[in-house]
């Protein structure tokens, strides 16, 4: 009796093991099913998705006027390189500018004055898709993280020699795209605008000098601070079989602001460029 | 032809925004010479740090030389006005540039005994057997050592005062003349004095204009003077004259502070405000002190620090190629 009873023991202890072998064995394979399933999942939206590294060149224009520094107008060119990164996914877009370097060499009309202008900027830009213009054209609306150092240097003006705007801005950002074919090519067109709402703005004080009184910080929202970013850009893939290829782009910035009664910024840039689209 | 269109539009845009930009940027201040008067005016009216202190009233400045402004006038008569205007002040620091002339006023200076020359440094003290050490000329006299710095434009390196200190630190003491220094950059003031004290020690006091009316000043902010390399422990005495202005001014009014060191000579040319400047509309550049200058007892240098031990260039001795107020630096470094 004893010995029945341990067979069947051993029976069922082993009967249950198998069954807890093939229960593992099946979530295994399911969970393959699962991760292959998702692996199909993500390289079918990669496949949707577009990733681009931007390498701009181009040439700029560019007006300035900074009373608190000289009375004059400024004007002149010079050129500028940019390097940005932009996602394209299926319901939204990130454009990152990682850093753009403008020189422009400004003259005045009178004595021969002149200044050396850099200027640096960078964005974050998130745009959500939006089916407000039918198939055709793709509205695209979203916000924007914009932070541009601008800095002129006038070598007639000993200590103040150095004027800057140091300006980090949020605000809204809109797009506008679509396909196109004209001289027997396929082109996408794009034009960009951004709107800043609020900026934190940092320069030189109104008063007595950048070495002894420091540098002056304000928070600036619309209306104190103005400013407007527009861009438009042609793109065209090199050849019919690759991702990759060129825009020609056209951008003009426009920014203003008052210190006081007399002090009073205004700054108008234009850059023409070309850059080279390589999908990531 | 529909995208045809939308590009002729946005080609349009384009053109629309350059012209928009010229709306927005506004007219470029006019040039002529009521603008140009104006602008310089106003500009001292709201930066120039010295209006109380030395009792100008400026309006009254304004009444007296703006009916001398006409719209046809010559560049050169503009400036004169202007120049003529800008002298009340009675700054060194002071100054219209144009193409053609700078304004200046060096009353501060030129109404005073010069009490430095150099020919006879050169001739009758050095013999050829100076050394230019970095922007210095030194000279040992045996017993004691000497420097001669010309300009606070000329940069000094910590290895230049790290030369001067081991050559003479065994000497009975050093004489650091800046007579005839106009000035130049605060950095070489720090790099040298830093050099005779041997802790942090707050040297003098400062404040800046924050608004534009005459006496709308920061706080007092203390101006600290930190040391920098070797000490030098031997007694220091420090020559100077009328010609010692703005950087050598603050120069003297820190080493003042130091117990190793004695100020010799006249009382500074002064120029106590650091310069502030601004472009006028026609190009012409302007600059006015901003900002002001005090020692730890609350005394304005902004005419000149005075010495510990006045003492002039006695023109017989001068005469005999000997210089009064070297002679008695040595003398009292010998004792």
């Amino acid at each position: 009796m004893k010995k029945t009873a341990l067979t069947l023991f051993l029976l069922l202890a082993v009967m249950a093991m198998m069954a807890q072998k093939a229960e593992k064995k099946a979530e295994k394979k399911q969970k393959r099913v699962e991760r292959r399933e998702r692996h199909l999942e993500k390289k079918d939206r990669h496949q949707q998705e577009n990733r681009f590294l931007l390498v701009d060149l181009g040439a700029s224009s560019n007006y300035t006027v900074d009373t608190r520094m000289a009375q004059n107008h400024y004007q002149g060119g010079g050129a500028y390189a940019s390097l940005a990164y932009q996602h394209e996914k299926p319901k939204g877009f990130y454009d990152i500018q990682l850093g753009s370097f403008t020189y422009n060499s400004l003259n005045a009309a009178h004595e021969g004055a002149s200044l050396d202008n850099f200027r640096y900027d960078s964005r974050i830009a998130y745009l959500r898709n939006t089916s407000a213009l039918g198939e055709k054209w793709l509205f695209r609306l979203g916000g924007s993280l914009d932070f541009t150092y601008n800095a002129r240097i006038n070598y007639n003006l000993g200590n103040d020699a150095l004027g800057h705007d140091g300006i980090l801005s949020l605000g809204l950002a809109s797009s506008l795209s679509r396909e196109l074919h004209f001289f027997k090519r396929d082109w996408q067109f794009r034009a960009d605008a951004r709107l800043p709402l609020f900026a934190y703005l940092n320069r030189m004080p109104e008063y007595s000098l950048s070495g002894w009184g420091g540098t002056s910080s304000t928070f600036k929202p619309i209306g104190a601070y103005n400013r407007l970013n527009t861009g438009f850009s042609l793109f065209k893939p090199f050849h019919k079989h690759t991702p990759n290829g060129f825009q020609l782009s056209y951008n003009w910035d426009f920014y203003s602001f008052q210190d006081s009664d007399i002090h009073r910024v205004r700054v108008g840039n234009h850059q023409l460029g070309l850059a080279m689209l390589i999908r990531l | 032809m529909k995208k045809y269109i939308i590009f002729f539009l946005i080609g349009c845009l384009l053109a629309a925004f350059t012209a928009c930009e010229r709306l927005l940027v506004g007219p470029d201040a006019p040039a002529d010479p009521v603008n140009v008067f104006d602008e310089a005016w106003t500009f001292a009216d709201r930066e120039y740090s010295f209006f109380e202190f030395k009792d100008i009233d400026w309006d009254a400045a304004y009444q007296e030389f703006r009916p001398k402004i006409t719209d046809d006038m010559t560049e050169e008569a503009l400036f004169e006005v202007i120049a003529d205007m800008l002298y009340l002040l009675r700054d060194g620091h002071v100054n219209l540039r144009s193409s053609f002339n700078r304004s200046r006023n060096w009353s501060w200076f030129l109404n005073s005994p010069e009490n430095f020359n150099y020919s006879i440094l050169e001739r009758n003290y050095f013999e050829a057997k100076q050394q230019f050490v970095g922007p210095f000329v030194v000279h040992d006299f045996g017993d004691v050592g000497y420097f001669y710095y010309p300009s606070f434009g000329s940069g000094v390196s910590g290895s230049d005062m790290d030369y001067i200190v081991e050559k003479f630190k065994d000497h009975k003491g050093l004489i650091i003349d800046m007579r005839g220094n106009g000035g130049g950059s605060l950095s070489n003031v720090y790099q040298i004095a830093g050099r005779f004290t041997k802790e942090e020690i707050t040297a003098a006091k400062e404040r800046y204009k924050i608004g534009p009316e005459h006496e709308a000043f920061s706080e007092l902010e203390e101006l600290t003077l930190e040391p920098r390399g070797t000490f030098y422990e031997k007694p220091v005495i420090l020559l100077t004259n009328r010609g010692c202005y703005s950087a050598t001014n603050f120069f003297t009014t820190f080493m003042r502070t130091l117990p190793t060191v004695t100020v010799m000579g006249d009382t500074t040319g002064g120029g106590g405000g650091g310069p502030t400047f601004t472009e006028l509309a026609n190009g012409w550049s302007l600059r006015v002190s901003a900002t002001q200058l005090l020692t730890l007892d609350n005394f304005n240098v902004e005419d000149g620090v005075p010495p510990d031990v006045q003492v002039d260039l006695d023109p017989a001795d001068e005469a005999n190629g000997i210089d009064t107020i070297l002679e008695l630096a040595l003398e009292e470094l010998r004792k």
